[in-house]
């Protein structure tokens, strides 16, 4: 998927400075490939369709852009089913884009990212099952299976609380104070469940489990 | 610092920076614990490839549902006004329900006290029954109804109902004056509340005579009548077998009636009494106890009724002697337990009383040595100490190993205290320890020191401790100071694998020897001992019967499922053949291996003989283990298995069991049938370095799972003593070599502790 071309001073701002932009409605001046006011700015962009409608929306299409991929990703191991994960990441951004104030409470835009996902659609508290089986089969087409087979093995392994926070450090790279608030447990019980999600992990025995998946 | 708080301070020092303090104390743990020292490279590890994965490019139509999504909420007129996400913790699950419980148990006692401040006079209690209790999965059958549907709790059932238990499932019904329990595998119609039909199997009643007229139970065989008091009656095609546990009742048809009063047995025939009433055997009547307890009242796991075990021997004491006061002592040390135990015993009734109490009856684990407590004698109105202790094995089943103790079948009274302490190490591998007794549970697996203190509790549960190992092989010691000096009882858990032996044996060939001399009791006795055994077998599997009575008979020899109407045609068969023919016990082991060896996929024969003695059976073993057929006999009438029996079991991975016709045929068999549940072990030895004294006592009854022990005499310049434990396990043998100091801290007083060592050096003797 090509992506839109952004001038250089608005793609090297932080994810801060980005949203803020957005929520100032700023951005079209710092920078969109065409005329301010042209809604092409946002065309091609990380949604690819051009649907943008604002100038300044070219902020929140490259913030978009940052984390597509490992949003989903997220998600995707959060939820093991592809078409969950990609309507969270669809309901995540524009549950965002809705709200357009100023976060509160987080120390960084990724941490509050991640929380409104994890929150929302995959809350820790209140975990969903984890459709393995689905997974498994969307990843038999897809490169480096078994791999992925193995990790996901991994997983399933995991408690549903445990499974969030080891999410959010290891994978998405929070802090686990950050990742501690994105599940609403307190820092301890973040600690502690992220030990115990690498203690099960570390087990040789899951290691052999998931060797025998490479054979699917 | 224990491994647990280890664990979160490596991942605080993997993702984070923890303070300087603990960081030294991590340090000084890693030092001391390797295995945490390993699982910090294996966190490294998981985390770096973890990180290193590359993620999945998402599906090309979320770039479309993105921007729909966004067109959808950016043009949305007024932003929401409540925050996406929230930073503050929530509180936890449990917290939640504490909550929430505790404002539900508020309402409801709330309601429950308006409710009878303001209702006036109680709502008279309906005349129909009710399922109190089912444990498992209970049929129901309703009248004009063909068809059966699962009981649920507190079900009425209309007169005429049908219910039957399945293996594993008990029922229990309460209505006004009579409660009826119906253990697993039996089968029952209820006419109306206090008139029942029993079909099939076994039932226990409790009347408490608020009814006005007597509780009914009829059979095809005869008539129960009780106004008050419990009854267990069993049932089968041509008999039906009445026990009285309290109270009395009355059996037999009306005009021809027999009291039988408590502790008294009785069999009717055709509904007449067949020979004269008989005192239940010490076996039955605790098992009556225990069953009629554990289904009343709080249930017990089948793990933890496993812990508890009724010998034919074990005291009852009489309902007029109570215990005041009851100490009970465990010190664990891995698969090995000294149990002391401190009774004070108060005689509240009109006569004297004599008797002792001794650990073993009351212990399972199979005890190794006790210590003989002294005789008590008790004048009516006096009360006296006893003393006593024991070293037993936990006895394993399902990855758990337990220790139960049975006050039940000492006193049916109130214990009027009750102390228990247990102190166990982990260094035996200990994982867990449950105490569902006193619903308490071990947080910190390292080190136990546990006591507690309960005044007036009923017996009617029995003390279970549960204790749950890691999954490996392990040795671990209990070591004592006798007058000769530091004695060290060794013990090693293997961890064979399990075997279920449905899963190897679905085909079951029963062999039942007619003709063999079944001792004192007889005929009768090995048949209630058959009936038993085809009717706890499990109707999973593919049965045959094979039997000799002078003659070999084949009475449905073919394979085919084990159904209740199965069961009574071999009953029928049996009950025909005479029993003066001429014991040729080990021929017709020989006939019976060589047809069992006829099938396809091998099975387990179980073979059904009396007391006589047989010779040299190692060609029947070559011949059952070139068919891949398990042998099991069990010795009806014979305190003992012969050894010929043994080494047959032990070579094919069965087992052989006396049935001492002391011994309540029931539970004699559903030992058996539980025993027969894991695979055969044998040739277990120890042997140390440094010339030092050392025997094992192999696994009770040659089960896998079991602890095999070794008693090493050591001197205290020993240390530390090297050996290497080791056995078979069907083809496999097991070795596992151990390091042991000798420290002898456990705290005995000397008579006991000689007592114990004595016993052990008897074991160890032949």
């Amino acid at each position: 998927m090509s992506g839109p071309v952004y001038s250089q001073e608005l793609t090297e701002k932080s994810d801060e400075e980005l949203w803020r932009a957005f929520v100032a409605g700023t951005s079209a001046a710092a920078g969109s490939p065409g005329a301010a006011g042209n809604s092409a700015a946002a065309d091609s962009g990380a949604t690819g369709k051009g649907v943008a409608v604002r100038p300044s929306d070219a902020a929140l299409d490259v913030l978009i852009g940052r984390y597509r991929r490992p949003l989903f990703w997220y998600l995707l191991l959060s939820t093991g089913k592809q078409d969950s994960a990609a309507q969270y990441t669809r309901n995540t951004w524009a549950l965002l884009a809705a709200y357009r104030r100023p976060f509160q409470g987080f120390e960084s835009f990724k941490g509050w990212l991640y929380a409104v996902a994890t929150q929302n659609w995959v809350p820790a508290t209140h975990p969903a099952t984890f459709g393995f089986a689905e997974l498994l089969d969307d990843l038999k087409r897809t490169e480096e299976t078994s791999r992925r087979a193995k990790f996901f093995f991994l997983i399933t392994e995991l408690a549903p609380a445990e499974r969030q926070p080891f999410l959010l450090v290891t994978v998405a790279g929070l802090t686990v104070p950050e990742a501690a608030k994105a599940c609403r447990f307190d820092e301890e019980r973040a600690w502690e469940c992220l030990a115990r999600a690498y203690g099960r992990l570390a087990r040789a025995e899951l290691f052999k489990r998931a060797e025998a998946a490479d054979e699917l | 610092m224990n491994c647990r708080e280890a664990s979160v301070l490596l991942i605080k020092r993997l993702f984070g920076e923890p303070d300087h303090e603990s960081i030294a104390e991590l340090a000084e743990h890693l030092r001391a614990c390797p295995e945490c020292a390993r699982r910090e490279a294996a966190y490294v590890q998981v985390r770096d490839e973890v990180r290193s994965m590359e993620p999945i490019e998402p599906p090309g139509e979320l770039a479309e549902m993105l921007a729909l999504g966004l067109q959808e909420a950016l043009t949305r007129g007024t932003p929401p006004k409540r925050a996406p996400a929230d930073p503050k913790p929530e509180l936890a699950g449990y917290k939640k329900a504490l909550i929430v419980g505790t404002v539900l148990i508020f309402l409801v006692a709330l309601t429950v006290g308006l409710f009878v401040v303001f209702s006036g006079e109680r709502a008279p209690v309906p005349n129909v029954a009710a399922v109190a209790l089912l444990s498992g999965t209970a049929d129901v059958r309703t009248p004009g109804s063909s068809d059966w549907h699962q009981a649920r709790p507190r079900e009425f059932l209309p007169p005429g109902v049908q219910l039957r238990t399945g293996p594993d499932s008990a029922l229990k019904l309460r209505a006004a004056g009579v409660e009826w329990w119906l253990p697993a595998i039996s089968a029952m119609g209820l006419e109306e509340p206090g008139l029942a039909e029993l079909l099939v199997g076994r039932v226990y009643a409790r009347c408490d005579g608020s009814k006005g007229s007597p509780v009914k139970l009829v059979s095809a065989n005869g008539t129960v009548t009780c106004n008050e008091g419990e009854f267990s009656a069993v049932a089968s095609l041509k008999r039906l077998r009445v026990g009285c546990i309290s109270g009395s009742v009355q059996v037999g048809e009306e005009g021809q009636q027999t009291r039988l009063n408590a502790g008294q047995c009785a069999m009717l025939v055709e509904r007449s009494l067949s020979g004269p009433t008989r005192s239940a055997r010490p076996g039955e009547l605790a098992h009556w106890l225990l069953s009629l307890e554990e289904y009343g009242g709080r249930c017990l796991s089948p793990r933890q009724r496993a812990s508890v075990r009724v010998t034919p021997q074990t005291p009852i004491l009489r309902n007029s002697v109570r215990i005041d006061d009851l100490g009970i002592t465990a010190v664990v040390r891995g698969p090995v337990a000294l149990v002391s135990i401190a009774a004070v015993l108060h005689n509240g009734g009109t006569e004297p009383w004599r008797g002792s109490l001794s650990a073993a009856d009351v212990l399972l684990p199979p005890v190794l040595a006790q210590a003989e407590s002294e005789p008590i004698e008790l004048a009516p109105g006096v009360e006296a100490a006893c003393r006593t202790a024991a070293v037993c094995l936990l006895q394993g089943r399902d990855g758990f190993y337990a220790l139960g103790v049975n006050p039940n079948v000492w006193t049916r009274g109130e214990i009027g205290r009750l102390n228990l302490r247990v102190s166990a190490s982990a260094e035996g591998g200990l994982r867990t320890f449950d105490c569902p007794t006193m619903n308490c549970r071990l947080k910190r697996p390292e080190h136990v020191d546990w006591a507690v203190s309960r005044d007036r509790v009923s017996p009617a549960t029995p003390v279970v401790l549960e204790f749950e190992f890691e999954r490996a092989d392990c040795v671990d010691a209990l070591q004592f100071e006798t007058a000769k000096g530091v004695r060290a009882l060794a013990a090693w858990r293997p961890d064979p694998p399990g075997d279920e032996w449905l899963r190897k044996a679905r085909n079951v060939f029963i062999a039942v020897d007619v003709a063999a001399d079944f001792g004192g009791a007889g005929r009768t006795y090995e048949q209630e001992a058959a009936e038993a055994l085809l009717s706890c077998l499990p109707p999973g599997c593919a049965t045959a019967l094979i039997a000799y009575d002078g003659g070999l008979k084949v009475e449905r020899s073919r394979l085919a499922l084990h159904l209740p109407l199965r069961v009574e045609a071999m009953l029928e068969g049996l009950w025909c053949l005479n029993d003066n023919g001429e014991s040729r016990t080990r021929d017709f082991l020989h006939e019976a291996v060589a047809l069992a060896s006829g099938a396809q996929g091998g099975g387990l024969l179980i073979f059904v003989t009396g007391r006589d003695q047989v010779g040299d059976l190692s060609q029947v073993a070559d011949a059952a283990k070139a068919a891949g057929i398990r042998v099991a006999v069990l010795q009806v009438g014979s305190d003992d298995a012969a050894p010929a029996y043994r080494a047959l079991t032990g070579a094919t991975g069965g087992v052989a069991l006396g049935l001492p016709d002391s011994e309540a045929p029931e539970l004699a068999v559903l030992d058996f049938l539980a025993n027969l549940r894991v695979s055969g072990t044998a040739g277990a030895s120890v042997a140390t370095e440094k010339g030092i004294e050392a025997a094992a006592f192999p696994p009770a009854g040659n089960f896998a799972n079991q602890p095999v022990t070794g008693l090493l005499e050591a001197p205290s310049d020993a240390n530390p003593i090297r050996g290497r434990f080791s056995m078979m396990a069907g083809e496999r043998r097991l070795v596992h070599e151990f390091t042991l100091q000798v420290k002898g801290d456990i705290a005995l007083s000397g008579a006991l502790a000689d007592e114990l060592v004595r016993g052990l050096e008897a074991r160890t003797a032949p």
